[in-house]
């Protein structure tokens, strides 16, 4: 058995990155290495902005994204639901009303389980309500008229878009903007971030949002493995950086390599 | 409501009307402004005006009708330059409705007397995204009968294609996923296939680093890469003359982002 | 000025003016035009998806007798059990195939693409202010990326610099959109001024 030619480089490559994973992860599940996160602008902004809603006296809209719990839109609406964790502890520690709008309807019973779980942990479960989860319609556009509805009518405060999002998203930070909301976003949709920047007040760009997640939710797994990532970007910026100096002094020894 | 809030909320609707105005009126009377070729323009035209009559070039039409006027122009100022050249075309898709723009794209030049089968054929859509065009990029006879229902290996113009190596270029007409991302993931990366692109706008963020490393060899850009491409083409057609009606709507645009900035600073100062 | 004769053509052109008229108001118009098109949408996608089916399953299986193709067309079966709360786990074989073919796939393709080319592609001769530019922009918002070191001192210096240079990409890809809308306007316009009015 041999192997195809020129993927040597990338079968190292897979298997370095695998095991830092694997290694990273087991250890932090172990208790043996306790990664660090910082935290991250984008939350204290949250905090502010239910602060603002609180002030206001009118609710806090969140959505966790159009994305479903199945999909490979899945990891970001996990760290959107995270986030909703968060977010629901602070709503009760304020006592200020949130709406949670959603479009999937599987990611319903878990964004209802989270925000009563939220309240409980607040020591406020009489918060919770039939409604504060709002399951709108599965069909995108159906689901954006919904939302916009929803924040003109009750003229919500704080605007919280955390997960996967489309077409959709311009249209809801505009229908925020217009109510005069405080609004935090935070995406890893690539093609939607540029309009999150252009029209909230913060925004978690891409890989932010799952940091976010992992840092709300402490949990050691995912904090094993953002640490793993970023041992992997230490790894690209050092190729990067000798690569390039190698090319300055015309050696193209390790971009060859890269090749192989 | 004083002037400068009134500046920061000016109705929607005013904005929508002047746009139509200014964009629709160059239109039918153009002002012929000057439209600058981009070396990544000209590059792609070197690239396909050095093959050779006979060969086979592969289309990938992976846009639907809400990103096809971006789109489609590129595709058919391509599709001229090839049928001038003698070159022959194969389309797939792997977006449902990019088979109907190569039915287009074929009809026009069949009512010009080239045939279908020896000149151009449409394989249709092809199902599964990432995996389809991986599966697709390796073996062509996956697709065991083309859009208009006739057995692949009956036409004349698949004979000796078995993987997209076999065709001289492959170009990927893309609105955004499955496209050009899949393309050089699964095959350009694995079988070293020469890829352009002919990319929606709105998708040119996502393409450039491809262009960047070399894996796309040259990318045309929405509308603007279409009328470019005609003019070095030396056929201006439909979308040079849209250009200037681009122009204009741009320069409303970057009005309304500066007046609207202006005011909202004046706001702030106040 | 011609108009067209051909009934495709008011069909599309009057659909567009339907369309535009939300720009206004959102009218009874307005919505008809949105159900028949998101009617004829899924219909469309209904057909060639049933005719995918007949030339990729049903004919090779039927007249060609390749019956290993009876396996996908299993599992593609077996993805409506979910319909059926007794049997809904049986779904779950096909998408465990699925995400598993998909996760596979794309490791090696982005691994492969969009890993180790772009390092590769990054590894610039530092002896041009482009290339200067792009190794120290990739890598200060690589910097930016990283979550488990604070941002202080010579890091957030670095990490800054990325944020800097992501917000002016963001204003590219913003500026990209705004020229793709105006292209589909303009194809709008394409429709209505020149294959339906014939003032083109």
């Amino acid at each position: 058995m041999s192997l195809i030619p020129n993927t040597a480089t990338l079968l190292v490559t897979i298997l370095t990155m695998a095991a830092i994973a694997l290694v990273g992860i087991n250890r932090s599940k172990s208790g043996a290495w306790t990664p660090t996160i910082r935290r991250l602008a984008g939350l204290d902004a949250i905090e502010e902005a239910v602060g603002r809603a609180t002030e206001m006296g009118s609710p806090v809209h969140y959505s966790p994204g159009i994305g479903a719990a199945t999909d490979d839109s899945a990891p970001q609406t996990f760290a959107g639901l995270e986030v909703l964790g968060y977010v629901t502890q602070l709503t009760a520690k304020y006592n200020t009303e949130i709406i949670v709008t959603i479009r999937q309807p599987n990611v319903f019973p878990l964004a209802q389980e989270i925000v009563r779980q939220g309240y409980m942990t607040a020591g406020r479960p009489d918060m919770f309500q039939e409604d504060t989860v709002q399951f709108l319609s599965n069909e995108q556009f159906a689901y954006a008229a919904g939302v916009m509805g929803i924040m003109n009518r009750r003229h919500v405060a704080a605007n919280i878009m955390m997960g996967a999002f489309w077409a959709e998203s311009l249209l809801f930070a505009e229908a925020g903007a217009q109510v005069g909301a405080i609004q935090v976003a935070g995406t890893a949709a690539m093609g939607q971030i540029p309009f999150f920047v252009a029209a909230c007040d913060y925004t978690l760009i891409g890989e932010e949002l799952y940091a976010a997640g992992a840092y709300l939710s402490q949990d050691r797994v995912k904090l094993g493995s953002i640490a793993a990532q970023d041992i992997v970007k230490g790894i690209a910026m050092v190729l990067i950086f000798v690569g390039s100096l190698l090319a300055t002094a015309e050696i193209d020894f390790l971009a060859n390599l890269l090749k192989k | 409501m004083d002037f400068v809030s009134r500046l920061q909320n000016v109705d929607r609707r005013i904005i929508y009307i002047l746009l139509i105005l200014v964009t629709a009126v160059p239109m039918i009377s153009p002002l012929n402004l000057p439209l600058s070729i981009s070396p990544g323009t000209t590059e792609f035209f070197n690239i396909v005006d050095a093959l050779e009559p006979g060969d086979t070039v592969l289309f990938s039409l992976d846009y639907a009708p809400s990103g096809a006027p971006d789109v489609h122009p590129i595709a058919a100022a391509v599709m001229e330059h090839l049928m001038d050249k003698g070159v022959n075309v194969v389309s797939v898709s792997f977006w449902d409705a990019g088979p109907m723009f190569g039915e287009q794209l074929m009809r026009h030049y069949e009512e010009l007397g080239y045939e279908y089968g020896v000149h151009f054929a449409n394989l249709g859509f092809v199902p599964g995204q990432e995996t389809a065009i991986k599966r697709f990029g390796e073996n062509v006879g996956t697709v065991s009968r083309d859009f208009r229902g006739n057995p692949v290996s009956s036409l004349p113009i698949m004979e000796g294609i078995k993987d997209t190596r076999d065709f001289a270029l492959v170009i990927d007409f893309v609105a955004g996923n499955p496209g050009i991302q899949e393309w050089v993931r699964q095959v350009q990366g694995s079988l070293g296939i020469t890829l352009l692109a002919g990319s929606s706008t709105v998708n040119v963020p996502q393409t450039m680093p491809f262009v960047d490393s070399g894996q796309v060899k040259a990318m045309l850009a929405g509308l603007r890469g279409a009328a470019e491409y005609e003019l070095v083409m030396g056929k201006p057609g439909a979308s040079v003359a849209k250009m200037d009606a681009q122009s204009l709507g741009h320069i409303v645009i970057i009005l309304f982002i500066v007046v609207g900035n202006i005011a909202f600073f004046l706001d702030k100062k106040r | 000025m011609s108009i067209s004769n051909d009934i495709w053509a008011w069909i599309s052109a009057l659909g567009m003016i339907a369309i535009f008229s939300f720009i206004f108001k959102e009218n009874p118009v307005y919505r008809f035009c949105e159900h028949v098109f998101v009617g004829a949408s899924a219909g469309y996608a209904l057909s060639v998806n049933i005719k995918s089916i007949v030339d990729n399953a049903w004919d090779p299986i039927t007249k060609e007798g390749k019956l290993s193709l009876l396996i996908p067309v299993i599992l593609g079966i077996l993805l409506y059990a979910r319909f059926f709360k007794s049997i809904a786990w049986l779904s779950r074989w096909s998408m465990a195939y699925m995400v598993g073919i998909g996760s596979g796939l794309s490791m090696f393709g982005v691994v492969n693409s969009q890993l180790l080319q772009q390092v590769r592609s990054s590894m610039l001769p530092l002896n041009s202010v482009n290339n200067i530019l792009m190794v120290f922009g990739v890598l200060s918002v690589l910097l930016y990326f990283f979550f488990s070191v604070e941002q202080k001192g010579a890091v957030k210096h670095g990490a800054s610099l990325g944020r800097w240079l992501m917000m002016i990409t963001f204003g590219v890809s913003f500026g990209n959109v705004v020229m793709g809308r105006i292209s589909l306007l303009l194809g709008a316009f394409e429709t209505i001024l020149g294959n339906w009015l014939g003032l083109l």
